[in-house]
């Protein structure tokens, strides 16, 4: 396999603070690779150093095959789009776009085209004597793309391009950049800290935490197979129920055995999301997958749909419920110890619990 | 609460001014004068005096601006591209700052005099023989004394101003121009002067105003005749004749007159000063 | 590299000041014949003139900086209630009370100070230090204005306000909250008036008549007069003496920031 970017062990520190350690990451041509962590986590650093802006103190960055480590930003053609548009305020849009072919010393007439082209893939035609303050937030950012786009870069590099713009905003964004990538054919690496993000845009996910890669894999692999707690929880509201090892592989608490793929050494949990869990009354349940007897917990109203906890002997679960839900009818079978809480054992899986607080966790895990 | 600070800042001034006025107008009982004239106006801008005078006074004024701006403006922006910015910085930019004029004038006699340290490297280096061979720098016609020792006073003035423009900006904005290829001459040039010019236009136009109607520096350094307007202002106040009070009051208006242009063109600038370092600081400049 | 750019600027800098080197060589010599680059003789006559009560360059050197303090402290009493209202206050007409708190930067006070004379001559002020501080106060206050706006401004009143809703009175607010945030900006504001009020020549001269004898009234004669290891002594008096004392000041109130 050939990648366009090679990014190796790449470390740094700052005094004796080490924000990024050994880390490895390599982008597939036309890739769109997220790395998702919480803020501190060194994404940014991690970027930073691919950009040429900040040096490692360990490690490489190869671009196409090309070690580009030691050369500074301006000379490895890989333009980055900022969080903030940072549109410089005295140009025009064009002349914001035509920065970087000025800064090549591209000839006039080329730059003029290639502009107006940028401009319109981005589908700002004839926007380009607009001042930076006469356009909106969304048009700024999509003018911050052409600018990048128009210098026709191998890897195009992104930090939290999205997380200044409001949720509809968001959406065209993604959507114009997994648009351009297919037809101009880039590789995009891109930092953020939002999950919905990373798993909506990216191709691959890797999750940092703590100046590392913790895991790198496909969205949906990632989000059904997360191999520790911090990184399942990171990606998407969760519940863990601690594992024991029996003689017979792995039990629950209460005894309850659970399909023993995933075994491995440490200490271990077993991942639902909400999604895959539901209520039922415990006699229709018999051979229908995994059931554990469960007790109505608080309910949580959040307009599409009614959070429930349902508490178990093994642990309290998150259950997202269909906002038609008939809540009171849970409630009178709960009280008759007629409840249970099942899901398909298949959609299930198996976690690292080493124990990890992080401000994300605790927004995103299980309530 | 306000009342002190409007007694100082709007009442003393402007009484001031306002009875300079009706004493230049020829009313000043003091002196037995009681009826309004405009002659000492007349006689004022009918001086032979005054063309040289206000000649020399807009010399001073605008090359000690074109030194300190450029000179100023590189030295923030080097500041802010090779150092950070440390204490160490600061002192070096603050020790020119607090010079007194009656010290950056004794300054320039010391070192751009005609026996001073510059026309003794002269003669080191085989270019003067004998003082008199040194440029005449002091005391002299055109006012190149004033000019520099303006210069060397306004020059930090002008950096400390330039400098947190130059700061926000290439923290701002130097990290993307870097990755579309911009190299830190082209990011000095393309983005960190635009940005920058209202504090260089800010400084730049109080440097002007002060070079204007500041009293010191000219005064030490330079001739008899002619003499910048305050000087001469000074000099026709201080003189035992009569009719020469009036006159000096219309030569320090003029010098007024002079500094409320320049006044009026600073507050249009100050305002985007203040608004556009925000602005720079927070990467929103829109 | 980064370490010879740095070099270089803070050399650039230091050429600045550099210039102020022969001030201290002239104090400290009787004869610095042409053309050499340093002088052929010791000498400590400067010094012990600086140090005779009669020619006055201490009590000069004391007369200024008296002078230069009760100016600061007036100026940022009267300035502290309009910094306030231009700082944080939303008002018409807020432009154009900034215009005339700015002005007097602009317009040299010389001329308001020979308007004033008969009435300085009137109320006594004239030929008094009271006189001199009186107008001193009108080019240098617009200075403390500005800072101490710029530095209201930059407080917000959120914690004035956290601190109001805890139960603390307007004054309690003011000397607990407000007063210690707002200590860079005095001390930027203080330094500024007290130096110009320091260096300030002409309305000394003007208002003061000769009775009022600062350091620059006593310095000036002997620039003109071409005695240059008085003149150096004089300049380094009215300048390196206040500029330590400042720069310890800016030391110490940096934590501050």
């Amino acid at each position: 396999m050939v990648f366009r970017l090679e990014i190796e062990g790449i470390a740094k520190a700052y005094g004796r603070q080490e924000v990024l350690s050994a880390t490895s990451l390599a982008l597939a041509p036309r890739e769109l690779l997220c790395v998702l962590g919480p803020s501190g986590c060194g994404k940014s650093t991690l970027l930073g150093i691919v950009a040429g802006l900040v040096e490692p103190s360990a490690g490489s960055v190869r671009l196409d095959g090309v070690d580009v480590t030691a050369l500074p930003s301006e000379k490895r053609g890989m333009p980055m789009v900022f969080q903030d548009h940072l549109l410089f305020p005295a140009m025009t849009a064009g002349e914001n776009v035509a920065f970087g072919l000025v800064m090549r010393r591209v000839a006039r007439e080329d730059i003029a085209r290639r502009v107006r082209e940028a401009l319109a893939a981005v589908r700002l035609e004839g926007m380009e004597s607009r001042l930076p303050s006469e356009l909106s937030g969304g048009q700024r950012q999509r003018v911050a793309l052409a600018r990048a786009l128009v210098l026709r870069p191998a890897v195009l590099l992104l930090d939290e391009p999205f997380s200044n713009l409001d949720a509809g905003l968001r959406l065209e964004m993604r959507e114009l950049i997994m648009e351009m990538r297919d037809a101009l054919g880039f590789a995009a690496l891109v930092v953020t800290h939002d999950p919905q993000e990373a798993l909506g845009l990216g191709d691959r996910v890797a999750v940092m935490q703590r100046g590392a890669v913790a895991e790198i894999d496909a969205p949906a692999a990632l989000y059904a197979r997360a191999k520790t707690q911090a990184v399942a929880a990171l990606l998407g509201p969760a519940s863990f129920l601690p594992l024991t090892r029996g003689h017979a592989g792995l039990r629950l608490r209460d005894g309850t055995p659970v399909a023993s793929e995933g075994d491995r050494a440490g200490e271990l949990a077993l991942c639902l999301r909400p999604e895959i869990l539901r209520f039922a009354g415990g006699r229709e349940l018999a051979g229908t997958g995994m059931s554990l007897p469960a007790q109505l917990g608080k309910t949580y109203f959040t307009g599409a749909k009614i959070v429930a906890e349902a508490r178990t002997t093994c642990g309290t679960l998150r259950v997202d419920l269909d906002v038609t839900a008939d809540l009171e009818g849970l409630a009178r079978q709960s009280a008759v110890g007629d409840l249970c809480v099942a899901w398909d054992p298949s959609r299930a899986f198996v976690v690292g619990a080493e124990p990890v607080v992080s401000e994300l966790e605790l927004k995103t895990g299980a309530p | 609460m306000l009342a002190p600070a409007f007694i100082v800042l709007v009442v003393l001034l402007w009484t001031g001014l306002g009875i300079a006025f009706v004493r230049a107008s020829g009313v000043y009982p003091a002196f037995g004068m009681v009826t309004p004239s405009g002659i000492f106006w007349r006689e004022v801008l009918g001086d032979e005096a005054f063309g040289p005078s206000l000649w020399l006074t807009l010399r001073i004024a605008g090359l000690s601006t074109l030194a300190a701006a450029g000179l100023g403006t590189a030295l923030a922006f080097l500041a802010a591209a090779w150092t950070k910015p440390t204490w160490r910085l600061r002192l070096l930019l603050q020790c020119p700052l607090y010079l007194p004029h009656l010290v950056a004038a004794n300054v320039v006699i010391l070192t751009l005099g005609q026996s001073g340290l510059f026309a003794r490297i002269l003669h080191l280096v085989g270019l003067a023989a004998e003082p008199a061979d040194a440029p005449r720098l002091v005391y002299d016609a055109f006012g190149w004394g004033s000019v520099l020792g303006f210069a060397l006073k306004e020059t930090p003035f002008v950096a400390v101003l330039v400098y947190p423009f130059a700061l926000a900006a290439l923290a701002t904005y130097g990290p993307v121009a870097r990755t579309l290829g911009a190299s830190l001459g082209g990011i000095l040039r393309r983005i960190v002067l635009p940005m920058s010019w209202p504090a260089v236009a800010t400084a730049a136009v109080i440097t002007f105003a002060y070079g204007f109607s500041s009293f010191e520096i000219p005064s030490v350094l330079g001739r008899t005749y002619p003499k910048v307007l305050s000087n001469w202002a000074y000099e026709l106040y201080t003189n035992v004749e009569a009719a020469s009070r009036p006159r000096a009051m219309v030569v320090g208006l003029l010098v007024v007159g002079g500094n409320a242009v320049l006044a009026g063109v600073y507050f249009v600038l100050a305002a985007r000063y203040d608004a556009m370092l925000t602005a720079i600081r927070a990467g929103k400049t829109t | 590299m980064r370490t010879w750019r740095a070099a270089l600027v803070h050399a650039a800098l230091a050429a600045l000041i550099l210039p102020v080197l022969p001030l201290l060589i002239w104090s400290f010599t009787e004869a610095w014949p042409w053309p050499g680059l340093l002088p052929t003789t010791f000498s400590l006559r400067a010094w012990r003139v600086a140090a005779d009560a009669d020619a006055g360059f201490l009590s000069g050197l004391a007369a200024s900086c008296a002078l230069a303090a009760v100016v600061t402290v007036i100026s940022l009493a009267i300035s502290l209630p309009l910094a306030e209202l231009l700082g944080r206050g939303r008002f018409r007409g807020k432009a154009f009370v900034e215009v005339l708190a700015m002005l007097p930067l602009f317009i040299p006070a010389f001329v308001a100070a020979m308007g004033l004379h008969e009435t300085l001559i009137h109320w006594g002020l004239a030929d008094t230090y009271a006189g001199v501080a009186l107008l001193q106060l009108v080019p240098t206050t617009p200075y403390m204005v500005r800072s101490l706006a710029t530095g209201f401004a930059l407080l917000g009143t959120r914690l004035e306000d956290q601190a109001r809703t805890l139960g603390a009175g307007p004054w309690q607010v003011f000397s607990r909250i407000t007063l210690p945030r707002l200590v860079p900006a005095i001390v930027l504001g203080s330094t500024f008036v007290f130096l110009a009020s320091l260096g300030e020549y002409l309305l000394a001269l003007l208002v003061g008549g000769g009775a009022v004898r600062t350091l620059p009234i006593v310095l000036y004669p002997f620039l003109a007069s071409g005695d240059r290891a008085i003149s150096s002594m004089g300049s380094l008096l009215l300048y390196a003496g206040p500029l330590v004392v400042l720069l310890v000041i800016d030391l110490k109130t940096r934590k501050y920031v």
